[in-house]
């Protein structure tokens, strides 16, 4: 045989039995201990005379207890949702966040005639302590996520921006305003390339120096604003005669040089060079102005005509000179 | 996404005996809430458990925030009862719960859901429990508040491969509370309950 | 009562298996003096009463097409003494009052109880 009461008063649980208007019928010793109250001394005494129950705890403590006699199952309050029903000490000796026993209690039929419930307290105090912790370090990790992510955010719109800013510096640097062709210093360093695979492949390229005929006329007659027009006009025409693996590079005024990439023969060139006197001696429209201009043509060859960027720049150029002497709308080819 | 699980004798079974634990319920419910409260016919359906996340989504359409309870019920008639609202439903029933037309505080709002639906589930379990003979304890309930868009976040639920889900509809005053039950089955649970169903 | 040889019981509910547990509670001594007609909605509860006129109807509230209260009203209005005794998973009580108001005999709450049934239905016959 066993002694129920004796666990019942061991157990480490809270029990009480009521009736439906809260009359006390027995209070086993956890709670009595618990709650500081005499346990026979209070039965028959009503709950809220005993403890300091709000108006909202005791309808719904009776709400629980009718849904628990009405369906014969139990009926639940819980820590999480409820913290506490009755104002009881906890047994945490460090400090709390709570300052009474947070509490599961489950309220089951004890007598369904009679209209009374046992009433099982159970201590979550440690429980929802830690919870409460728990949810305290989630939150602070969603808050440093939340200020890592924006700074990530932030370090890649500063990214983009720099990049962005190196792409104008670059262009600024490599590339002509007016025509957006290539200025001195990029022609210089493609020179500079070709050069080094010329010499490296045995493979022949041309330069050819460019300069209109008589452009000084067109800006002083017709002024800076058409002369900016043409050469922009020029430079569209330079683009569309020669391929995308060439350069065209505008020096600056009306001087323009092409770098002509991967020739068999000087042949090549001077069709190259022929084009271009054609194409830019058809008559232009530029703003509704009709104008007829032509271009002298001076072109040095690499390896024939030197191997470096100076003696090629300059040999061309002497070869233009030949070309305006001639009588210009020309081409010539240095001769040494 | 649906699957049978029951035949057609066995599904006129299953409703009649939702819909008596429904009557159950909206009485107490009503009782508690000192007001008439309309229960519509339960409409039952049937999926697998791998179809749960979607279902949740389809059935919370535009709303992306949740409430779900869970409640396990153990012993040889067992499984989970799985409750689902969007928090507008669940103010509205506090509100009424609690005769309070003010703003109400989560742990408020919590607490009244989970008084609602240990009602529920008491009644419907305990129905069903009857008919297999079989003998259920529940244990403590729990509520959270859950995001649709964060699904991937929450802990799987293992052990059951079944689900009915009974759309929940009361009409409480001028109000209209909508939730959703799951009751979740694994496959020796589900094919008792198709034989006894079969049976009658 | 009208004299007839056989009592006629006219059951109506959507669930199948609800008209089952129901007819299965019939003491079997009267069973067999009964003819037990089913119905699945309110629409032919009214058509198989005016057909059949049974001396009791066991009437299922919430159900599809026509529900249990507006079969009762016209069942009613059809034929002031009908019996109707309503069946319903509704068991609060201002439903109860109201198809009471509405000349329902009594309101059985689903389930139904099996002594609370034969009593019921005891008065009815004797």
């Amino acid at each position: 045989m066993i002694n129920p009461e004796r666990i019942i008063d061991s157990i480490n649980v809270g029990i009480l039995i009521i009736d439906e208007h809260l009359t006390l019928c027995y209070m086993n010793t956890w709670f009595a201990l618990h709650s500081d109250v005499n346990a026979l001394e209070s039965e028959g005494k009503r709950l809220t005379e005993l403890f300091l129950l709000t108006t909202e705890q005791i309808s719904s403590l009776k709400r629980h207890i009718k849904t628990s006699l009405t369906l014969q199952t139990p009926s639940f309050y819980t820590a999480d949702s409820n913290g506490y029903l009755f104002p009881l000490k906890h047994a945490i000796t460090t400090q709390s966040a709570f300052e009474h026993m947070q509490q599961d209690i489950t309220v089951v039929p004890y007598d369904v005639a009679q209209k009374k419930v046992t009433l099982l307290v159970y201590d979550q105090t440690v429980l929802m302590e830690e919870k409460n912790k728990c949810h305290k370090e989630s939150a602070e990790l969603v808050r440093a996520m939340k200020l890592a992510n924006e700074t990530i955010k932030k370090l890649e719109n500063a990214k983009t921006k720099l990049v962005k800013q190196q792409e104008i510096i670059y262009k600024q640097a490599h590339y002509d305003s007016l025509t957006s062709l290539a200025n001195r210093t990029l022609l210089h360093q493609r020179l500079q390339l070709l050069i080094e695979e010329g010499f490296e492949n045995s493979k022949k390229f041309g330069v050819l120096f460019l300069d209109l005929d008589h452009f000084k006329k067109v800006n002083d007659t017709l002024g800076h604003d058409i002369g900016d027009a043409l050469l922009v006009k020029i430079s569209k025409i330079l683009l569309s005669a020669t391929r995308k693996s060439d350069t065209v590079a505008r020096l600056g005024g009306d001087e323009f040089v092409l770098l002509i990439d991967d020739i068999q023969a000087e042949e090549t060139l001077i069709r190259v060079a022929q084009k271009i006197i054609d194409a830019i001696s058809l008559p232009l429209n530029i703003n509704d102005i009709p104008l007829h201009v032509t271009t002298s043509i001076g072109i040095s060859l690499f390896p024939e005509h030197g191997s470096t960027y100076n003696e090629l720049i300059k040999n061309a150029d002497t070869a233009l000179y030949e070309a305006k002497a001639a009588g210009r709308n020309v081409y010539k080819l240095f001769q040494e | 996404m649906a699957e049978i699980l029951f035949n057609p004798t066995q599904e006129d079974t299953l409703k009649e005996l939702i819909n008596v634990s429904f009557g159950v319920a909206a009485s107490l419910i009503g009782d508690l809430l000192e007001s008439h409260v309309k229960l519509h016919i339960p409409e039952i359906s049937t999926i697998a458990i791998r179809d749960f996340d979607a279902k949740t989504c389809e059935l919370l359409g535009d709303e992306t925030e949740f409430y779900l309870t869970k409640q396990r019920f153990i012993g040889s008639f067992n499984g989970e009862v799985i409750f689902i609202f969007s928090p507008r439903c669940a103010n509205a029933f506090c509100q009424l719960l609690l005769r309070d037309e003010e703003a109400l505080s989560e742990m408020e709002t919590k607490s009244s859901v989970l008084e609602l639906t240990n009602i529920i589930t008491s009644a419907c379990i305990s129905q069903l429990c009857e008919l297999i003979n079989g003998k259920t304890v529940f244990q403590v309930p729990s509520i959270e508040r859950r995001d649709t868009t964060q699904l991937e976040r929450y802990e799987k639920i293992i052990g059951y491969e079944n689900v009915i889900v009974i759309k929940t509809a009361l009409d409480v005053e001028d109000k209209n509370i909508l939730g959703h039950m799951f009751i979740l089955l694994n496959n020796r649970m589900l094919e008792h309950l198709q034989n006894i169903m079969e049976e009658l | 009562m009208e004299k007839r040889e056989k009592l006629v019981f006219l059951v109506v509910d959507d669930s199948k298996i609800s008209r089952k547990w129901l007819i299965e509670m019939i003491p079997p001594k009267i069973l067999e003096h009964t003819i037990v007609i089913e119905g699945t909605n309110g629409e032919e509860a009214i058509a198989l009463y005016k057909e059949h006129q049974p001396d009791i109807v066991f009437l299922d509230i919430t159900m599809p097409v026509i529900d249990g209260i507006a079969a009762l009203k016209e069942i009613k209005a059809f034929h002031a003494e009908a019996v109707v005794v309503m069946v319903s998973a509704d068991r609060q009580k201002s439903t109860q009052e109201h198809v009471i108001s509405l000349g329902a005999h009594s309101v059985l709450s689903k389930p139904v109880d099996g002594n609370v049934f034969r009593t019921t239905l005891l008065s009815l016959v004797a």
